[in-house]
């Protein structure tokens, strides 16, 4: 059940991402490469999964590193998740202010995100993961279809010249993404919630193929259309793709109903993050259940993602400088850590599991 | 003691706070083996009831022994009483020459068990059962000098007689439909599945009304664990009056709030028999005539029993016209508001001019425009529902032609929001199952405010919280969405397309995996060639 969810997050917590990257030159390959180390976190959450079977990641940090600084730990992943969450609200609200409905004030969007992921998180994951069940295939529509329906505008010229710049470049231009297949950590905790365990290996790690594909492929097609300068400039390159769909002469400007599609996508995100983070808390906290953080979180999501960035350069400014090295620590750092700290104290630890 | 064994037979033992269920036992009270004392206590519990009779009377020339039966007049099959009960007794008794000599005590016995030739008879030698064996339309028979009372099962209740159902119409298919008569209902579901798995036990409810209920489940197809919980849950039930289907499903649901239907009624036996096969559990409810069927999931509101009886390809059209017809019943006119008010890029140009044109000049905004378009509507469907059938056919012309060709004559309304309305008016009746429609009436308002304020993005927040909410109910265990979220695909044959019976190999996941193959694989048509004939 929880299975499909897996490969369903993924996908859609990198295409919101998309929307609001900045493109580099040669830039698919960067994409492509900046899903690596995501396998790696894929692999490290796996074997801490497999260490402690029946503990979420709150629970075998503080068994790892003691009460004390495990419960810091799991403080600062609680942190990283609503930090995470706040930036994907942000990141659609302010996608739908600038191209949407210039009109409205962000704190709408925000506030419907939000208490939307509220009410999905106190239903428990079980129904999130229905109902990201429900709309998967809704959700691989709207990705195919844009990448579809423009093939005929597509000029591979573009492409070239390959690797202009040396490899360097292009690795420098992957780090941001990295931390968008990152995202992956939220298995950590997840893991003894889902079904069939041993499954995860080969269902994360498609996903994750799966993603790359999906977000390489949606790359190569915004440099192919647009080229590599303009690709640069534009805010949304997929977004700007869409707009390019076109039946006949009057299907057009479809790009509405794609954009509302991805809404769909990231509420199913902002609800899994936030109920990752209320459970998180609970857990941290020793508290019996998480329903009642569930609410008053809202309270701290809605103020955080409307008045955190002032304005879409700002936002911008964070992905690209701050962001992907704070990710990287919790995504990949830390989790190596408790990995490394978890196999040295191997002989107290796993034979009491 | 007199006045408590009064009110425990009137039905007065609602027991505040006590918290305890209806499965307790009740009090008890012996009759005495006393003629006069029984006769004045049975006719003070049935006092200043006119259709409650007595007949007092003597057993056979010889012996001086009196004895009465109690009845209610209306209830009864008078025939059967007077021929087989009061002949019996008051004359048969010749043929039995030892009859004389028989003793107080053994009187009794031997009326029952030689002389009274009737199929149903049993004893009782409690008031408080007395009474309500009584209240049932049963005649009862008590003798002098014996404490035991004799029940005799000679009720003739009148019934509607086996008619087609009215809110199930179909074009092929049986058209017989459940009626309110319990045992008539029961021999409907009976005479369609012959299998001694077929269960069938009664319940008691209300305690006033003392209706009974009927849960029936093939045993070992039905999930054991669900019959189970539905057992308990109506055992649980202790409440006045139990007068309709409809208030066992809100006693035994398992949300309290949800719009959405987690129960099903049906007025078809076909569709209460194939349920039955499928695993599910059908209670039949006295003096009505809608069983209800659990568990249920969203798909089974857009199936209709008709689709069995059609061809394959057919019914599976007809399916994917319904599942259509749901989107559009819900989302057309909040739609249409977020199109023209937020998204007027998305349609196609010749639309737009026209449409534009026609707005020209109109006073309200078409969210209000639409809004109240519908409220009208909303008003002349249930004015329509209290209407005579005649007059109900010209009001419905009326309303719907005259009135809204005048308001856009008028330039209240543009034509396009009359259109719109209209024709999700028309897709929401294709919807087969009646409390979805309703659930379907109420989320279309809440889509169209939704969409009004924010557009495109209101009506995503509007359908994914109902998304959750849907993903969130179980009925009876079942999680409500299946066999879509959960995932169970070799349920998927039956739920937008209509695979053909040789296709459908296995139950399906709800009911237990006792029995998982219904049939064997190779039953699809085939060409004659391989019996060996030559042409």
């Amino acid at each position: 059940m929880l299975l499909y969810i897996i490969i369903m997050i993924s996908g859609l917590l990198f295409m919101p991402g998309l929307t609001a990257e900045k493109a580099k030159q040669s830039a698919w390959i960067a994409i492509a490469l900046a899903s690596l180390p995501g396998f790696l976190c894929l692999w490290i959450v796996w074997k801490l999964g497999k260490r402690f079977p029946k503990n979420t990641l709150p629970e075998y940090t503080e068994i790892i590193l003691g009460k004390a600084l495990g419960k810091v730990v799991g403080g600062a992943y609680i942190l990283f998740f609503l930090m995470v969450n706040i930036l994907s609200v942000c990141e659609f609200s302010k996608f739908l202010t600038v191209s949407f409905m210039p009109q409205t004030p962000p704190i709408a969007f925000n506030a419907i995100l939000v208490l939307i992921g509220a009410y999905a998180a106190s239903k428990g994951i079980e129904v999130i993961a229905r109902a990201a069940q429900f709309i998967f295939p809704l959700f691989v529509i709207s990705l195919l279809l844009p990448l579809i329906s423009v093939l005929p505008a597509v000029k591979v010229g573009k492409l070239l010249p390959f690797l202009e710049g040396g490899i360097l470049p292009v690795i420098w231009g992957s780090v941001p993404s990295i931390i968008v297949y990152g995202e992956i950590i939220v298995l950590a905790v997840l893991l003894p919630m889902v079904n069939k365990p041993e499954e995860v290996k080969h269902k994360g790690a498609f996903a994750l193929l799966a993603a790359a594909i999906f977000l390489s492929a949606g790359m190569m097609f915004t440099l192919m259309i647009f080229g590599p300068n303009l690709s640069g400039e534009l805010l949304f390159p997929f977004w700007f793709l869409s707009k390019y769909i076109e039946f006949s002469s009057y299907l057009q400007r479809v790009e509405g109903i794609i954009a509302l599609l991805w809404m769909v996508g990231i509420i199913i995100k902002i609800a899994v993050l936030y109920y990752l983070v209320c459970f998180a808390t609970a857990k941290t906290l020793d508290l019996k259940s998480y329903k009642p953080v569930v609410y008053p979180m809202a309270l701290v999501y809605i103020p955080a993602a409307t008045f955190l960035f002032r304005n879409m350069t700002e936002f911008r400014q964070f992905l690209e400088l701050y962001w992907p090295y704070l990710g990287f620590i919790f995504e990949l750092v830390l989790p190596s850590i408790l990995l490394f700290v978890a196999v040295i104290r191997k002989k107290q630890r796993s034979v009491s599991r | 003691m007199f006045k408590k064994l009064l009110k425990s037979a009137l039905g007065f033992s609602v027991k505040k706070g006590s918290g305890k269920t209806t499965s307790q036992p009740v009090e008890k009270r012996p009759l005495s083996a006393d003629y006069d004392n029984n006769l004045q206590t049975l006719r003070q519990v049935f006092d200043q009831c006119f259709d409650i009779l007595f007949r007092e009377f003597f057993i056979n020339a010889d012996m001086p022994l009196r004895a009465f039966i109690v009845y209610v007049t209306g209830l009864t099959n008078h025939e059967m009483v007077n021929d087989h009960l009061l002949k019996s007794i008051m004359q048969e008794t010749a043929n039995l020459p030892s009859f004389v000599h028989l003793s107080k005590a053994n009187v009794q016995q031997v009326i029952q068990e030689r002389l009274i030739n009737l199929d149903e008879t049993s004893t009782t030698t409690d008031l408080i059962e007395l009474v309500q064996k009584v209240l049932e339309g049963n005649t009862v028979l008590i003798l002098d000098g014996s404490s035991t009372a004799i029940i005799a099962g000679v009720r003739g209740i009148e019934s509607r007689a086996i008619d087609e159902p009215d809110s199930e119409p179909g074009v092929r298919g049986p058209k017989d439909g459940f009626v309110e008569a319990l045992n008539t209902n029961m021999s409907l579901i009976r005479r369609r599945i012959k299998t001694s798995r077929l269960k069938a036990e009664t319940f008691e409810t209300g305690l006033l009304t003392k209706t009974q209920l009927a849960v029936c489940y093939i045993k070992g197809i039905a999930n054991d664990k669900v019959v189970q919980e539905v057992k308990q849950r109506i055992g649980r039930i202790n409440v006045d009056s139990v007068l309709s289907g409809n208030q066992i499903e809100e006693l035994i649901m398992d949300e309290a709030f949800s719009l959405f239907p987690l129960v099903q009624y049906t007025e078809r036996p076909d569709k209460a028999a194939a349920s039955l096969l499928e695993g599910r559990i059908v209670i039949l409810v006295d003096n009505s005539p809608m069983p209800l069927i659990v568990p249920v999931t969203f798909i089974s509101l857009l199936q209709a029993a008709e689709d069995y009886y059609n061809n394959a390809v057919f019914a599976t059209s007809v399916r994917l016209l319904r599942f259509v017809a749901l989107n559009i019943a819900l989302l057309l006119p909040a739609l249409t508001v977020a199109a023209f008010s937020f998204h007027q890029e998305l349609l196609p140009t010749a639309l737009i001019s026209t449409v534009a044109g026609a707005r020209q000049g109109l006073p309200l905004p078409i969210v209000l425009e639409i809004l109240m378009i519908e409220f009208a509507f909303e008003l002349l469907r249930e004015a329509g529902v209290r209407l005579p059938k005649t007059i109900g056919q010209a009001i419905s012309t009326v309303g719907g032609l005259v009135i809204g060709q005048a308001a856009v004559n008028a330039g209240l309304v543009s034509p396009i929001s009359v259109i719109v309305v209209a024709t999700t008016a028309i897709a929401s009746f294709t919807i087969p199952n009646y409390a979805a429609g309703t659930a379907l009436r109420i989320l279309r308002f809440v889509l169209i405010i939704l969409a009004g304020f924010l557009g495109g993005v209101g009506i995503i927040s509007g359908l994914m919280v109902i998304l959750f909410h849907l993903c969130s109910l179980r009925s009876f265990g079942i999680p409500y969405l299946s066999p879509i979220a959960p995932l169970s695909p070799g349920d998927l044959k039956d739920t937008m397309v209509r695979a053909p019976w040789w296709a459908m190999l296995r139950r399906p996941w709800m009911s237990v995996s006792n029995e998982p193959v219904r049939q064997d694989p190779d039953q699809g048509p085939q060409k004659p060639g391989k019996g060996g004939q030559t042409p």
